[in-house]
């Protein structure tokens, strides 16, 4: 099997780097265009459908547009190859810039699409009055089953994981038998009890690979048993951060709470939403820490973990994914506590935040981060954690905030996935594996 | 005379402090140049410069007769560079991985396995760890595979960084014979080593870095000192013995 494994990978390889230049370009060209596409095509679809036909069911539109567009995006994401070739060649060798250009592209593209997917899905569930907990929760279920054969395929096809062909072979199997079952019968109780087999099937199956993927890393760097999102966070200036955005957002959350209780007076929902969102927990510890990269101890220790380990850049997903969950989750329940949950603050606070991350992206690659006295390791020079980039991404996003909160639903959705595309787009574009030589590269000190 | 590295008046300094000054350089066609100096002293920083990684202050640096800031591509087939930190991945196994880096030298599908095929026998000596994925490797093991890679396009002139850093004393051997036969067949070489016993058995040409200075001997004007090699490079490092006190 390792030699079939090998000598899949090594095809790809070869196959992709003898393309002529502009096929390259192309095939990446084209991948953009077609997820963008799929995704706008598929959500206006969707939209169009439930708004204006009402004997087609919600779960109806999502279950065909998640197994036409899951599977399309399976299929191109099944183009792996390790992750590490993209965008990662040194520069002594002879390759024009149109070669670095990332080979992998497909490798994440199924992650975006079932972050968007999700969203929607969301969005849809929340709208609309015909979706069940049992037609809804199975959506998810056959999305997230996509995913989870996807991964279990490049974890074995990256990491050679035992009997991993078995697990893989086992896992297609589940999903098209399920996809089977629901043509022939339609949706009924047996559809739903086996989705929700195959689902739990291929998480066990995928934890498996999963922790056999762990495993084989930790071998690897001996010096990174613990995962680098836990390192990171150990930090105690991190911790202190947090803290402190957590504190500033609370102040600001009893700035408005209290008067409008004291006063027996009811909340406006976008202000709350305003001073919910343009409090600086984001701002403070994921933006203010990480891509800015300000304190000048974390960031040492992340320029020395770039050179050991060049995941930097999924260190700060995990972070950030994890403080934006975290702070989701507590905005969700605060505001269903206070009776104000409505699709239209969920949607204003996802757009604000995808505003603020953009915006927080678009500054920090335009600053550099590291000054000539990190370098020299004058730490004298740089007393201050706070970063400039970081309050000029915040202020901008309170005042396009202002803004937006007169915006109709169908602008709301739309600037949400502008916003959300372009920050995403940036990300592939800078493919921020290497923050600290980027920052270099500004301050010319590399070519 | 036409030289493979010719290098004048280089400087790089980082954060308005000096790293190196007025460098000079001279390397020619069947040379072993060997760099020396203490740790932080800018061998890394000078060999990066020289693989166009790192840009100089001032100063031109010619490979092959052209300057590698015009002629990148052209002059990058020529030169097999193992850099300090060694861009392995850590999934593929050697075989994959010299296939992979003959890929990005365009070199011909057959010629790709009879060189590493030659490579990694004469470096593994048919190890059976040789088949497992990179990722699994001993340092050494991994050095020696950056080092096949830096050697599978056959290139003119060959730069390596602390090749014998982490290398067990038989394999050291087997890279010094290696290089000194890849030397006398009109290739270049270019080696950062702390490890004199080694440095001794390549060098042509030795070039010792003190205090951002570069300063340029042949192994003929070593041996007329009459010192011996380390006593010679110690003495041009200004290394002096530290009189040991009770450890407290």
């Amino acid at each position: 099997m390792s030699g079939m494994v090998s000598f899949l990978v090594r095809k790809k390889c070869q196959a992709i780097l003898d393309w002529p230049q502009i096929g390259k370009f192309l095939l990446l060209t084209a991948g953009a265009l077609f997820g963008g596409i799929t995704n706008g095509i598929g959500i206006g679809e969707m939209i169009d459908l439930v708004s204006s036909t009402p004997e087609v069911s919600v779960h109806q539109v999502l279950i065909v547009y998640t197994l036409i567009v899951g599977f399309l995006f399976f299929l191109l994401d099944l183009f792996p190859v390790p992750k590490q070739i993209g965008g990662q060649l040194p520069e002594y060798y002879p390759i024009e810039a149109i070669d670095k250009l990332k080979i992998n592209i497909t490798f994440s593209l199924l992650r975006h699409f079932v972050f968007f997917v999700i969203l929607m899905h969301s969005v849809l569930v929340l709208y609309s009055d015909f979706v069940t907990f049992t037609n809804g929760s199975v959506s998810f279920v056959v999305l997230l089953s996509f995913y989870l054969a996807n991964r279990i395929f490049v974890n074995q096809l990256a990491f050679e994981v035992k009997n991993g062909f078995i697990i893989t072979v086992i896992s297609l199997a589940l999903v098209s038998f399920s996809m089977v079952l629901y043509w022939i019968n339609g949706f009924n109780n047996l559809v739903f009890l086996s989705c929700m087999l195959v689902f739990l099937a291929l998480f066990v199956l995928y934890s498996f690979t999963e922790v056999t993927r762990r495993t084989r890393i930790v071998k690897v760097k001996e010096n990174y048993k613990k995962s680098l999102f836990l390192r990171l966070f150990s930090k105690k200036e991190v911790q202190q951060l947090l803290l402190i955005g957590i504190g500033f957002k609370t102040l600001f959350l009893l700035m408005l709470a209290i008067p409008a209780i004291v006063k027996g007076e009811p909340v406006s929902g976008f202000t709350f939403v305003l001073y919910f969102m343009g409090s600086p927990l984001v701002l403070f510890s994921y933006l203010g820490f990480n891509f800015f990269g300000i304190s000048r101890g974390l960031f040492f220790t992340h320029i020395l973990r770039e050179q050991s380990h060049n995941g930097l850049r999924s260190v700060y997903a995990h972070f950030m994914a994890v403080i934006g969950i975290l702070d989701f989750v507590l905005f969700l329940v605060v505001f269903y506590l206070m009776n104000l949950l409505t699709l239209k603050v969920v949607l204003f606070y996802v757009t604000i935040y995808f505003t603020l991350l953009f915006l927080g992206l678009f500054f920090s690659l335009r600053t550099p981060v590291i000054r000539e006295s990190y370098i020299s390791m004058d730490f004298t020079k740089n007393k201050s954690i706070i970063s400039i980039p970081a309050m000029i991404a915040g202020i901008s996003t309170i005042g396009i905030a202002y803004g937006a909160i007169y915006l109709d639903y169908y602008y709301l959705i739309d600037a949400m996935l502008i916003l959300g595309s372009s920050y995403f787009y940036f990300w592939h574009k800078y493919k921020i594996n290497n923050i600290s030589q980027r920052m270099f590269k500004k301050m010319k000190l590399v070519k | 005379m036409a030289y493979i590295l010719e290098i004048e008046g280089l400087s790089k300094s980082f954060a308005k402090k000096s790293i190196l000054e007025n460098i000079n350089i001279q390397a020619a066609e069947g040379d072993c140049l060997c760099l020396i100096g203490k740790n932080g002293s800018g061998k890394s920083t000078l060999i990066n410069m020289i693989i166009d990684v790192v840009k100089p202050d001032s100063g031109t640096i010619d490979i092959f007769g052209g300057s590698i800031s015009d002629e990148a591509i052209q002059i990058k087939k020529k030169i097999g560079v193992l850099p300090e930190f060694n861009p392995i991945i850590e999934e593929f196994s050697v075989q994959d991985y010299l296939e992979y880096v003959g890929v990005i030298y365009k070199l011909d599908k057959e010629l790709i396995k009879t060189r590493s095929t030659f490579l990694i026998d004469y470096f593994f000596e048919d190890s059976p760890d040789a088949k497992k994925s990179i990722g699994q490797f001993s340092k050494g093991m991994k050095l020696k595979v950056g080092i096949c890679a830096a050697l599978i396009h056959k290139p003119k002139l060959l730069i390596l960084d602390e090749p014998f850093d982490g290398m067990d004393m038989f394999s050291s051997q087997n890279l010094v014979d290696f290089l000194n036969d890849y030397r006398s067949k009109g290739n270049s070489v270019f080696v950062s080593s702390h490890d004199m016993l080694f440095m001794e058995k390549i060098a042509t040409k030795v070039s010792i870095i003190r205090e951002q200075k570069l300063f340029n001997f042949t192994m003929e004007q070593i041996e007329e000192s009459g010192k011996g090699f380390e006593s010679f490079v110690s003495e041009q490092l200004g290394y002096n013995p530290k009189e040991i006190k009770e450890f407290a």
